[in-house]
Protein backbone atom coordinates (compact mmCIF):
# COMPACT_ATOMS: atom_id res chain seq x y z
CA UNK A 1 0.00 0.00 0.00
CA UNK A 2 1.51 3.42 -0.76
CA UNK A 3 -0.64 6.17 1.13
CA UNK A 4 0.73 9.08 -1.01
CA UNK A 5 -0.51 7.68 -4.26
CA UNK A 6 -4.24 7.25 -4.42
CA UNK A 7 -5.60 5.05 -7.38
CA UNK A 8 -8.66 6.90 -7.91
CA UNK A 9 -8.23 10.60 -9.68
CA UNK A 10 -9.02 13.10 -6.81
CA UNK A 11 -11.39 15.90 -7.79
CA UNK A 12 -14.36 17.74 -6.43
CA UNK A 13 -17.33 15.72 -8.07
CA UNK A 14 -21.00 16.09 -7.60
CA UNK A 15 -22.94 13.52 -5.86
CA UNK A 16 -24.43 11.85 -9.02
CA UNK A 17 -21.23 11.61 -10.51
CA UNK A 18 -19.34 9.78 -7.44
CA UNK A 19 -21.97 6.93 -7.84
CA UNK A 20 -21.04 6.17 -11.56
CA UNK A 21 -17.25 6.20 -9.41
CA UNK A 22 -18.35 4.06 -7.05
CA UNK A 23 -19.31 1.94 -9.53
CA UNK A 24 -16.20 2.09 -11.93
CA UNK A 25 -14.32 0.78 -8.35
CA UNK A 26 -16.57 -1.91 -7.86
CA UNK A 27 -15.93 -2.92 -11.40
CA UNK A 28 -12.65 -2.65 -11.34
CA UNK A 29 -12.34 -5.13 -8.12
CA UNK A 30 -15.35 -7.02 -8.69
CA UNK A 31 -13.85 -10.47 -7.70
CA UNK A 32 -13.08 -9.43 -4.40
CA UNK A 33 -16.08 -7.04 -4.02
CA UNK A 34 -18.00 -10.58 -5.10
CA UNK A 35 -15.98 -12.44 -2.52
CA UNK A 36 -16.28 -9.61 0.24
CA UNK A 37 -20.43 -10.21 -0.55
CA UNK A 38 -20.50 -14.15 0.18
CA UNK A 39 -18.87 -13.83 2.87
CA UNK A 40 -21.27 -10.94 4.16
CA UNK A 41 -24.33 -10.57 2.82
CA UNK A 42 -24.86 -13.66 1.80
CA UNK A 43 -24.97 -15.55 4.71
CA UNK A 44 -27.40 -12.36 6.46
CA UNK A 45 -29.56 -12.78 3.28
CA UNK A 46 -30.18 -16.54 3.40
CA UNK A 47 -30.56 -16.25 7.10
CA UNK A 48 -33.44 -12.88 6.85
CA UNK A 49 -34.72 -15.01 3.63
CA UNK A 50 -35.50 -17.73 5.85
CA UNK A 51 -37.22 -16.15 8.58
CA UNK A 52 -39.66 -14.48 6.16
CA UNK A 53 -40.19 -17.71 4.08
CA UNK A 54 -40.77 -20.05 7.21
CA UNK A 55 -42.30 -17.93 9.89
CA UNK A 56 -44.89 -15.20 10.49
CA UNK A 57 -41.85 -13.15 11.64
CA UNK A 58 -41.38 -11.13 8.56
CA UNK A 59 -42.54 -7.39 9.91
CA UNK A 60 -40.26 -8.17 12.61
CA UNK A 61 -37.47 -9.13 10.35
CA UNK A 62 -38.20 -5.69 8.03
CA UNK A 63 -38.25 -3.56 11.83
CA UNK A 64 -34.41 -5.44 12.72
CA UNK A 65 -33.09 -5.33 9.07
CA UNK A 66 -31.88 -1.93 9.46
CA UNK A 67 -29.75 -3.22 12.89
CA UNK A 68 -27.36 -5.14 10.16
CA UNK A 69 -26.95 -2.57 7.66
CA UNK A 70 -23.99 -1.03 9.66
CA UNK A 71 -22.43 -4.74 9.90
CA UNK A 72 -22.87 -5.40 5.87
CA UNK A 73 -21.50 -1.68 5.12
CA UNK A 74 -18.75 -1.45 7.46
CA UNK A 75 -16.15 -4.35 5.85
CA UNK A 76 -17.20 -2.53 1.90
CA UNK A 77 -15.86 0.65 3.80
CA UNK A 78 -12.74 -0.71 4.68
CA UNK A 79 -12.01 -2.62 1.50
CA UNK A 80 -12.62 0.51 -0.58
CA UNK A 81 -10.71 2.54 1.54
CA UNK A 82 -7.68 0.26 1.10
CA UNK A 83 -8.17 -0.30 -2.76
CA UNK A 84 -8.08 3.76 -2.85
CA UNK A 85 -4.19 3.32 -2.19
CA UNK A 86 -2.99 -0.16 -2.99
CA UNK A 87 -3.83 -2.10 -6.06
CA UNK A 88 -4.56 -5.87 -4.14
CA UNK A 89 -6.06 -6.31 -1.08
CA UNK A 90 -6.85 -9.16 0.71
CA UNK A 91 -10.17 -10.17 1.89
CA UNK A 92 -8.55 -11.78 4.88
CA UNK A 93 -6.63 -8.60 5.84
CA UNK A 94 -10.18 -6.80 5.29
CA UNK A 95 -11.65 -9.00 8.08
CA UNK A 96 -8.48 -9.08 10.54
CA UNK A 97 -8.48 -5.37 10.32
CA UNK A 98 -12.08 -5.18 11.16
CA UNK A 99 -12.36 -7.84 14.33
CA UNK A 100 -9.15 -5.67 15.68
CA UNK A 101 -11.57 -2.38 15.36
CA UNK A 102 -14.86 -3.78 16.52
CA UNK A 103 -14.99 -2.27 19.41
CA UNK A 104 -14.65 1.68 18.81
CA UNK A 105 -16.58 1.22 15.69
CA UNK A 106 -19.51 -0.42 17.89
CA UNK A 107 -19.14 2.27 19.99
CA UNK A 108 -19.69 4.51 17.20
CA UNK A 109 -22.19 3.10 15.53
CA UNK A 110 -23.71 2.77 19.44
CA UNK A 111 -23.43 6.72 19.18
CA UNK A 112 -24.85 7.05 15.99
CA UNK A 113 -27.69 4.73 16.50
CA UNK A 114 -28.55 6.63 19.83
CA UNK A 115 -28.44 10.05 17.75
CA UNK A 116 -30.62 8.79 15.43
CA UNK A 117 -33.54 7.45 18.54
CA UNK A 118 -32.85 10.75 20.52
CA UNK A 119 -33.45 13.01 17.68
CA UNK A 120 -36.13 11.42 16.07
CA UNK A 121 -37.68 9.74 18.78
CA UNK A 122 -37.99 12.79 20.51
CA UNK A 123 -39.25 14.61 18.32
CA UNK A 124 -36.41 17.23 18.73
CA UNK A 125 -34.65 16.95 15.02
CA UNK A 126 -36.26 15.37 11.96
CA UNK A 127 -34.93 12.42 10.27
CA UNK A 128 -33.44 14.76 7.26
CA UNK A 129 -30.92 16.28 9.67
CA UNK A 130 -29.96 13.67 11.88
CA UNK A 131 -29.61 11.02 8.90
CA UNK A 132 -26.51 13.18 7.20
CA UNK A 133 -24.92 14.46 10.39
CA UNK A 134 -24.26 10.90 11.35
CA UNK A 135 -23.88 10.17 8.10
CA UNK A 136 -19.57 9.38 7.64
CA UNK A 137 -19.25 7.97 11.05
CA UNK A 138 -18.14 4.56 9.53
CA UNK A 139 -16.00 6.15 7.74
CA UNK A 140 -14.28 8.26 9.99
CA UNK A 141 -14.03 5.21 12.66
CA UNK A 142 -11.87 2.98 10.03
CA UNK A 143 -10.15 5.37 8.20
CA UNK A 144 -8.87 7.67 10.69
CA UNK A 145 -8.67 5.23 13.41
CA UNK A 146 -10.26 7.47 16.05
CA UNK A 147 -12.59 7.44 18.94
CA UNK A 148 -16.24 7.06 19.13
CA UNK A 149 -16.72 10.42 20.28
CA UNK A 150 -14.03 12.27 18.16
CA UNK A 151 -15.51 10.21 15.22
CA UNK A 152 -18.96 11.37 15.62
CA UNK A 153 -17.71 15.18 15.60
CA UNK A 154 -15.21 14.38 12.90
CA UNK A 155 -19.05 13.10 10.86
CA UNK A 156 -20.71 16.47 12.17
CA UNK A 157 -17.92 18.80 11.03
CA UNK A 158 -17.83 16.83 7.69
CA UNK A 159 -21.52 17.00 7.06
CA UNK A 160 -21.49 20.67 8.46
CA UNK A 161 -19.52 21.49 5.99
CA UNK A 162 -21.25 20.62 3.12
CA UNK A 163 -24.77 19.38 3.84
CA UNK A 164 -25.87 19.12 0.25
CA UNK A 165 -23.43 16.04 -0.02
CA UNK A 166 -24.33 14.44 3.58
CA UNK A 167 -27.77 15.28 2.37
CA UNK A 168 -27.19 12.71 -0.94
CA UNK A 169 -25.69 10.21 1.20
CA UNK A 170 -28.58 9.81 3.28
CA UNK A 171 -30.92 10.23 0.42
CA UNK A 172 -28.39 7.59 -1.96
CA UNK A 173 -29.52 5.31 1.05
CA UNK A 174 -33.02 5.41 0.75
CA UNK A 175 -32.78 5.16 -2.72
CA UNK A 176 -30.61 2.58 -3.38
CA UNK A 177 -32.36 0.18 -0.72
CA UNK A 178 -35.78 1.09 -2.84
CA UNK A 179 -34.15 0.17 -6.35
CA UNK A 180 -32.75 -2.95 -4.77
CA UNK A 181 -35.98 -4.23 -3.46
CA UNK A 182 -38.02 -3.73 -6.11
CA UNK A 183 -35.27 -4.99 -8.40
CA UNK A 184 -34.70 -8.19 -6.82
CA UNK A 185 -38.46 -8.41 -5.81
CA UNK A 186 -39.27 -8.34 -9.62
CA UNK A 187 -36.47 -10.21 -10.19
CA UNK A 188 -37.04 -13.22 -8.17
CA UNK A 189 -40.84 -13.26 -9.07
CA UNK A 190 -40.09 -13.39 -12.73
CA UNK A 191 -37.82 -16.32 -12.24
CA UNK A 192 -40.15 -18.13 -10.29
CA UNK A 193 -42.93 -17.18 -11.05
CA UNK A 194 -42.70 -17.34 -14.77
CA UNK A 195 -39.69 -19.46 -15.79
CA UNK A 196 -40.04 -21.77 -13.38
CA UNK A 197 -43.81 -21.56 -13.13
CA UNK A 198 -43.71 -22.06 -9.05
CA UNK A 199 -46.45 -19.47 -8.80
CA UNK A 200 -45.80 -17.22 -6.24
CA UNK A 201 -44.89 -19.93 -2.76
CA UNK A 202 -43.24 -17.16 -1.31
CA UNK A 203 -46.20 -14.03 -1.04
CA UNK A 204 -45.81 -10.91 -3.08
CA UNK A 205 -45.05 -7.58 -2.36
CA UNK A 206 -47.63 -6.37 -4.94
CA UNK A 207 -49.92 -8.41 -2.17
CA UNK A 208 -48.52 -6.34 0.49
CA UNK A 209 -45.91 -9.01 1.68
CA UNK A 210 -42.19 -9.07 2.93
CA UNK A 211 -40.63 -11.86 0.49
CA UNK A 212 -37.12 -13.24 0.81
CA UNK A 213 -36.42 -11.38 -2.94
CA UNK A 214 -36.98 -8.47 -1.50
CA UNK A 215 -34.60 -8.89 2.27
CA UNK A 216 -32.38 -10.23 -0.48
CA UNK A 217 -32.57 -6.70 -2.43
CA UNK A 218 -32.52 -5.09 -0.04
CA UNK A 219 -29.33 -6.59 1.69
CA UNK A 220 -27.55 -6.68 -1.59
CA UNK A 221 -27.28 -2.81 -2.12
CA UNK A 222 -25.33 -2.33 1.35
CA UNK A 223 -22.06 -2.59 -0.04
CA UNK A 224 -23.00 -0.69 -2.93
CA UNK A 225 -24.13 2.01 -0.79
CA UNK A 226 -20.90 1.97 1.50
CA UNK A 227 -18.39 2.25 -1.23
CA UNK A 228 -20.82 5.33 -2.69
CA UNK A 229 -20.54 6.81 1.03
CA UNK A 230 -16.91 6.50 0.80
CA UNK A 231 -16.41 8.23 -2.29
CA UNK A 232 -18.57 11.20 -0.79
CA UNK A 233 -16.57 10.94 2.41
CA UNK A 234 -13.67 11.22 0.16
CA UNK A 235 -15.10 13.67 -1.95
CA UNK A 236 -15.95 16.30 0.88
CA UNK A 237 -12.50 15.85 2.24
CA UNK A 238 -11.25 17.21 -1.28
CA UNK A 239 -13.43 19.97 -0.95
CA UNK A 240 -13.19 20.94 2.15
CA UNK A 241 -9.91 20.15 3.47
CA UNK A 242 -8.04 19.70 -0.07
CA UNK A 243 -7.56 16.25 0.77
CA UNK A 244 -6.29 16.05 -3.14
CA UNK A 245 -3.47 18.50 -2.44
CA UNK A 246 -2.50 16.99 0.48
CA UNK A 247 -2.18 13.75 -1.36
CA UNK A 248 -0.44 14.88 -3.88
CA UNK A 249 2.20 17.89 -1.74
CA UNK A 250 3.15 14.76 0.38
CA UNK A 251 3.99 12.59 -2.61
CA UNK A 252 6.19 15.73 -4.37
CA UNK A 253 7.49 16.40 -0.59
CA UNK A 254 8.97 12.96 -0.24
CA UNK A 255 9.88 13.09 -4.07
CA UNK A 256 11.61 16.39 -3.32
CA UNK A 257 13.75 14.33 -0.31
CA UNK B 1 -0.18 4.48 -14.21
CA UNK B 2 -4.07 4.72 -15.04
CA UNK B 3 -5.94 6.28 -12.06
CA UNK B 4 -9.48 5.14 -11.42
CA UNK B 5 -11.75 7.94 -12.98
CA UNK B 6 -14.85 8.60 -14.92
CA UNK B 7 -13.76 9.10 -17.82
CA UNK B 8 -12.95 7.54 -21.23
CA UNK B 9 -10.22 8.09 -23.76
CA UNK B 10 -10.16 8.70 -27.58
CA UNK B 11 -7.46 8.03 -29.63
CA UNK B 12 -8.59 9.53 -33.28
CA UNK B 13 -7.34 8.27 -36.91
CA UNK B 14 -4.14 11.20 -36.70
CA UNK B 15 -3.25 9.73 -32.95
CA UNK B 16 -4.95 12.60 -31.17
CA UNK B 17 -6.05 11.47 -27.71
CA UNK B 18 -8.70 12.80 -25.97
CA UNK B 19 -10.36 12.67 -22.63
CA UNK B 20 -14.59 12.67 -21.96
CA UNK B 21 -16.41 12.48 -18.90
CA UNK B 22 -18.61 9.23 -19.13
CA UNK B 23 -22.55 9.26 -17.24
CA UNK B 24 -23.35 6.26 -15.29
CA UNK B 25 -26.56 5.63 -13.57
CA UNK B 26 -26.47 8.38 -11.39
CA UNK B 27 -26.29 11.05 -13.49
CA UNK B 28 -28.48 9.61 -16.11
CA UNK B 29 -30.93 8.05 -13.81
CA UNK B 30 -32.06 11.90 -13.05
CA UNK B 31 -32.28 12.94 -16.54
CA UNK B 32 -34.76 9.83 -17.39
CA UNK B 33 -36.29 11.33 -14.65
CA UNK B 34 -36.65 14.69 -15.96
CA UNK B 35 -37.71 13.10 -19.34
CA UNK B 36 -40.46 10.45 -17.52
CA UNK B 37 -41.85 13.66 -15.99
CA UNK B 38 -41.98 14.96 -19.20
CA UNK B 39 -43.70 12.43 -21.02
CA UNK B 40 -46.26 12.06 -18.71
CA UNK B 41 -47.04 16.09 -19.12
CA UNK B 42 -47.01 15.00 -23.07
CA UNK B 43 -49.37 12.37 -22.77
CA UNK B 44 -51.76 13.77 -20.27
CA UNK B 45 -52.03 16.80 -22.77
CA UNK B 46 -53.11 14.65 -25.40
CA UNK B 47 -55.82 13.15 -23.16
CA UNK B 48 -57.01 16.40 -22.30
CA UNK B 49 -57.09 17.22 -25.83
CA UNK B 50 -58.33 14.13 -27.25
CA UNK B 51 -61.11 13.36 -24.95
CA UNK B 52 -63.37 15.72 -25.53
CA UNK B 53 -62.98 15.55 -29.26
CA UNK B 54 -64.29 12.11 -29.25
CA UNK B 55 -66.76 12.48 -26.69
CA UNK B 56 -68.14 15.35 -28.88
CA UNK B 57 -68.20 13.16 -32.26
CA UNK B 58 -69.95 10.10 -30.07
CA UNK B 59 -66.61 8.31 -30.65
CA UNK B 60 -65.57 7.31 -27.06
CA UNK B 61 -63.82 4.44 -28.54
CA UNK B 62 -61.74 6.33 -31.72
CA UNK B 63 -60.65 9.21 -28.54
CA UNK B 64 -59.19 6.24 -26.41
CA UNK B 65 -57.59 4.28 -29.11
CA UNK B 66 -55.89 7.49 -30.12
CA UNK B 67 -54.94 8.27 -26.85
CA UNK B 68 -52.91 4.58 -26.54
CA UNK B 69 -51.57 4.99 -29.27
CA UNK B 70 -50.30 8.61 -28.28
CA UNK B 71 -49.12 7.04 -25.11
CA UNK B 72 -47.65 4.14 -27.50
CA UNK B 73 -45.86 6.58 -29.72
CA UNK B 74 -44.48 8.85 -26.83
CA UNK B 75 -42.83 6.33 -24.80
CA UNK B 76 -41.09 4.43 -28.03
CA UNK B 77 -40.29 7.65 -29.76
CA UNK B 78 -39.98 10.66 -27.41
CA UNK B 79 -36.13 9.31 -26.53
CA UNK B 80 -35.85 8.88 -30.93
CA UNK B 81 -37.49 12.01 -31.79
CA UNK B 82 -35.30 14.26 -29.60
CA UNK B 83 -31.92 12.45 -29.56
CA UNK B 84 -32.54 13.26 -33.42
CA UNK B 85 -33.28 16.94 -33.15
CA UNK B 86 -31.02 17.93 -30.30
CA UNK B 87 -27.93 15.89 -31.53
CA UNK B 88 -28.14 13.24 -28.94
CA UNK B 89 -29.71 14.98 -26.11
CA UNK B 90 -33.47 14.72 -24.30
CA UNK B 91 -34.60 17.29 -22.76
CA UNK B 92 -33.43 15.60 -19.20
CA UNK B 93 -30.14 15.23 -20.27
CA UNK B 94 -29.86 18.88 -21.65
CA UNK B 95 -30.72 19.89 -18.48
CA UNK B 96 -28.12 17.72 -17.04
CA UNK B 97 -25.73 18.66 -19.74
CA UNK B 98 -25.35 14.81 -21.03
CA UNK B 99 -24.95 13.88 -24.53
CA UNK B 100 -24.95 10.71 -26.52
CA UNK B 101 -22.18 10.12 -28.90
CA UNK B 102 -20.84 7.75 -30.67
CA UNK B 103 -17.75 5.53 -29.11
CA UNK B 104 -15.49 6.87 -31.18
CA UNK B 105 -16.38 10.44 -30.07
CA UNK B 106 -18.20 11.42 -33.54
CA UNK B 107 -21.78 12.93 -33.41
CA UNK B 108 -24.47 9.96 -33.43
CA UNK B 109 -27.33 9.46 -36.17
CA UNK B 110 -30.77 8.51 -36.59
CA UNK B 111 -29.71 5.05 -36.47
CA UNK B 112 -28.17 4.63 -33.63
CA UNK B 113 -30.66 6.60 -31.62
CA UNK B 114 -33.29 4.36 -32.70
CA UNK B 115 -31.59 1.38 -31.49
CA UNK B 116 -30.27 2.68 -28.31
CA UNK B 117 -33.96 3.68 -27.69
CA UNK B 118 -35.80 0.42 -28.94
CA UNK B 119 -33.44 -1.19 -26.45
CA UNK B 120 -34.47 0.49 -23.64
CA UNK B 121 -37.73 -2.00 -22.87
CA UNK B 122 -34.89 -4.67 -22.68
CA UNK B 123 -32.91 -2.56 -20.42
CA UNK B 124 -35.66 -1.27 -17.94
CA UNK B 125 -36.63 -5.36 -17.11
CA UNK B 126 -37.35 -6.57 -14.69
CA UNK B 127 -38.29 -2.76 -13.61
CA UNK B 128 -36.14 0.08 -12.40
CA UNK B 129 -33.51 -0.53 -15.54
CA UNK B 130 -32.56 -3.37 -13.19
CA UNK B 131 -31.15 -5.19 -16.42
CA UNK B 132 -29.64 -1.56 -17.61
CA UNK B 133 -27.50 -0.74 -14.61
CA UNK B 134 -26.42 -4.08 -13.96
CA UNK B 135 -24.68 -4.29 -17.33
CA UNK B 136 -23.74 -0.09 -16.84
CA UNK B 137 -22.14 -1.35 -13.63
CA UNK B 138 -20.32 -4.31 -15.91
CA UNK B 139 -19.31 -1.99 -18.72
CA UNK B 140 -16.02 -0.02 -18.53
CA UNK B 141 -17.70 2.91 -20.18
CA UNK B 142 -20.72 2.55 -18.48
CA UNK B 143 -22.92 1.63 -21.00
CA UNK B 144 -26.55 0.05 -21.09
CA UNK B 145 -27.51 -2.86 -23.51
CA UNK B 146 -29.02 -0.21 -26.07
CA UNK B 147 -25.50 1.79 -26.25
CA UNK B 148 -23.88 -1.48 -26.47
CA UNK B 149 -26.41 -2.41 -29.29
CA UNK B 150 -25.91 0.96 -30.92
CA UNK B 151 -22.37 1.74 -30.60
CA UNK B 152 -22.99 4.66 -28.35
CA UNK B 153 -21.90 6.15 -25.13
CA UNK B 154 -23.53 9.00 -23.06
CA UNK B 155 -21.02 11.73 -21.61
CA UNK B 156 -21.25 14.73 -19.96
CA UNK B 157 -20.06 17.52 -21.72
CA UNK B 158 -17.87 19.76 -19.33
CA UNK B 159 -19.05 23.39 -19.09
CA UNK B 160 -15.79 25.39 -21.00
CA UNK B 161 -14.54 26.80 -18.18
CA UNK B 162 -11.13 28.76 -18.66
CA UNK B 163 -8.74 28.89 -15.74
CA UNK B 164 -7.96 32.11 -14.97
CA UNK B 165 -4.48 33.09 -14.10
CA UNK B 166 -3.28 32.25 -10.14
CA UNK B 167 -3.94 35.21 -8.44
CA UNK B 168 -1.03 35.61 -5.68
CA UNK B 169 -1.90 36.75 -2.24
CA UNK B 170 -0.02 39.23 -1.48
CA UNK B 171 1.81 39.65 -4.41
CA UNK B 172 5.58 39.16 -4.66
CA UNK B 173 7.17 42.10 -3.11
CA UNK B 174 10.78 43.71 -4.38
CA UNK B 175 12.51 42.48 -1.44
CA UNK B 176 11.21 38.94 -1.70
CA UNK B 177 11.78 39.01 -5.26
CA UNK B 178 15.80 39.96 -4.47
CA UNK B 179 16.41 37.48 -2.35
CA UNK B 180 14.89 34.62 -4.54
CA UNK B 181 17.53 32.54 -6.21
CA UNK B 182 17.97 33.73 -9.61
CA UNK B 183 16.65 29.99 -11.25
CA UNK B 184 14.72 27.80 -9.80
CA UNK B 185 13.68 24.05 -11.52
CA UNK B 186 10.72 22.51 -10.58
CA UNK B 187 9.15 19.38 -11.71
CA UNK B 188 6.09 19.38 -13.94
CA UNK B 189 4.03 17.34 -10.94
CA UNK B 190 5.52 20.33 -8.63
CA UNK B 191 4.30 23.05 -10.46
CA UNK B 192 1.14 21.50 -11.14
CA UNK B 193 0.68 20.21 -7.49
CA UNK B 194 1.48 24.07 -6.39
CA UNK B 195 -0.66 25.56 -8.97
CA UNK B 196 -3.68 24.11 -7.71
CA UNK B 197 -2.26 24.80 -3.99
CA UNK B 198 -2.78 28.20 -4.93
CA UNK B 199 -5.54 28.21 -6.98
CA UNK B 200 -8.02 26.33 -4.10
CA UNK B 201 -6.19 28.65 -1.56
CA UNK B 202 -9.09 30.81 -0.72
CA UNK B 203 -11.15 28.29 0.11
CA UNK B 204 -8.91 26.67 2.65
CA UNK B 205 -8.46 28.26 6.20
CA UNK B 206 -5.11 29.78 6.92
CA UNK B 207 -4.53 26.53 9.22
CA UNK B 208 -4.70 23.66 6.82
CA UNK B 209 -2.84 25.96 3.76
CA UNK B 210 -0.14 25.87 5.84
CA UNK B 211 -0.62 22.12 7.67
CA UNK B 212 -0.80 21.27 3.91
CA UNK B 213 1.98 23.74 2.74
CA UNK B 214 4.34 21.98 5.27
CA UNK B 215 4.52 18.58 3.69
CA UNK B 216 6.42 19.67 0.85
CA UNK B 217 7.55 23.37 1.90
CA UNK B 218 10.65 22.28 3.66
CA UNK B 219 12.13 19.97 1.03
CA UNK B 220 11.45 22.66 -1.22
CA UNK B 221 12.95 25.20 0.96
CA UNK B 222 15.87 22.83 1.84
CA UNK B 223 16.69 22.10 -2.06
CA UNK B 224 16.03 25.40 -3.85
CA UNK B 225 17.26 27.69 -0.71
CA UNK B 226 13.40 29.46 -0.83
CA UNK B 227 12.83 31.24 2.58
CA UNK B 228 10.05 32.72 3.90
CA UNK B 229 7.91 33.22 6.82
CA UNK B 230 5.55 30.61 6.06
CA UNK B 231 6.03 27.41 4.55
CA UNK B 232 2.91 28.46 2.23
CA UNK B 233 4.97 31.55 1.16
CA UNK B 234 7.98 28.89 0.58
CA UNK B 235 5.87 27.31 -2.08
CA UNK B 236 4.11 30.62 -3.03
CA UNK B 237 7.51 32.57 -3.61
CA UNK B 238 9.30 28.91 -5.36
CA UNK B 239 6.40 28.46 -8.10
CA UNK B 240 6.51 32.10 -8.81
CA UNK B 241 10.29 32.30 -9.83
CA UNK B 242 9.98 28.94 -11.43
CA UNK B 243 6.81 29.82 -13.73
CA UNK B 244 8.41 33.60 -14.02
CA UNK B 245 5.26 35.13 -12.08
CA UNK B 246 7.67 37.16 -9.61
CA UNK B 247 8.14 40.04 -12.16
CA UNK B 248 6.18 43.01 -11.25
CA UNK B 249 2.96 42.93 -13.09
CA UNK B 250 3.00 45.54 -16.14
CA UNK B 251 0.64 48.29 -15.60
CA UNK B 252 -1.91 48.48 -18.88
CA UNK B 253 -0.08 51.13 -21.01
CA UNK B 254 -2.04 54.12 -21.20
CA UNK B 255 -4.64 54.36 -24.19
CA UNK B 256 -3.19 56.59 -26.73
CA UNK B 257 -4.04 60.14 -26.95
CA UNK B 258 -6.58 61.31 -29.59
CA UNK B 259 -4.73 62.53 -32.64
CA UNK B 260 -4.71 66.25 -32.69
CA UNK B 261 -6.37 67.18 -36.03
CA UNK B 262 -3.68 67.84 -38.43
CA UNK B 263 -3.23 71.70 -39.29
CA UNK B 264 -4.24 72.14 -42.44
CA UNK B 265 -1.80 72.60 -45.13
CA UNK B 266 -1.47 76.11 -46.23
CA UNK B 267 -0.97 76.33 -49.79
CA UNK B 268 1.07 79.22 -51.31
Amino acid sequence: MNPHLCRVALRPRGPLEVFDLSLRLIHAHAGRFLRLGLLFVLPWALLGGAAVALSELDVLVLVLLPLIFFPLQAPATLLGGRLLFADTVSIRSVVYELTSMLRPLALAWAWQAGTLSLGVGCGLVPLVIVLPVTAYITETSLLERVGAARSFRRSARLAGSNPGIALAASAGWVALTMWGALVAESGGQALIGFVLQLGQPFGALSTGQITPYMIFGILAVQPIYAIYRLLLYVDVRTRVEGWDLQVGLRAAGLEER
Amino acid sequence: MELLDTTATIETPERVSFRYRLAGPGQRSVAWIIDLAFQILVIALVVVLLLPLGLAAGLEGVGAGLQYLAMFVVQWFYGVVFETLLAGRTPGKLLLDLRVVRVDGSPGRFPDYLLRNLMRFADFLPVAFGIGVLTMAMDPRLRRLGDLVAGTVVVAEDKANMLGDVVLEPPVSEAERRALPPRIELSHDDLQVIEAFLRRRPKLSDDRAEELARLLGPALSERTGVEAPSWERVLTLAWARATGRDRPVEAPAPPPAPAEPAPPESRS
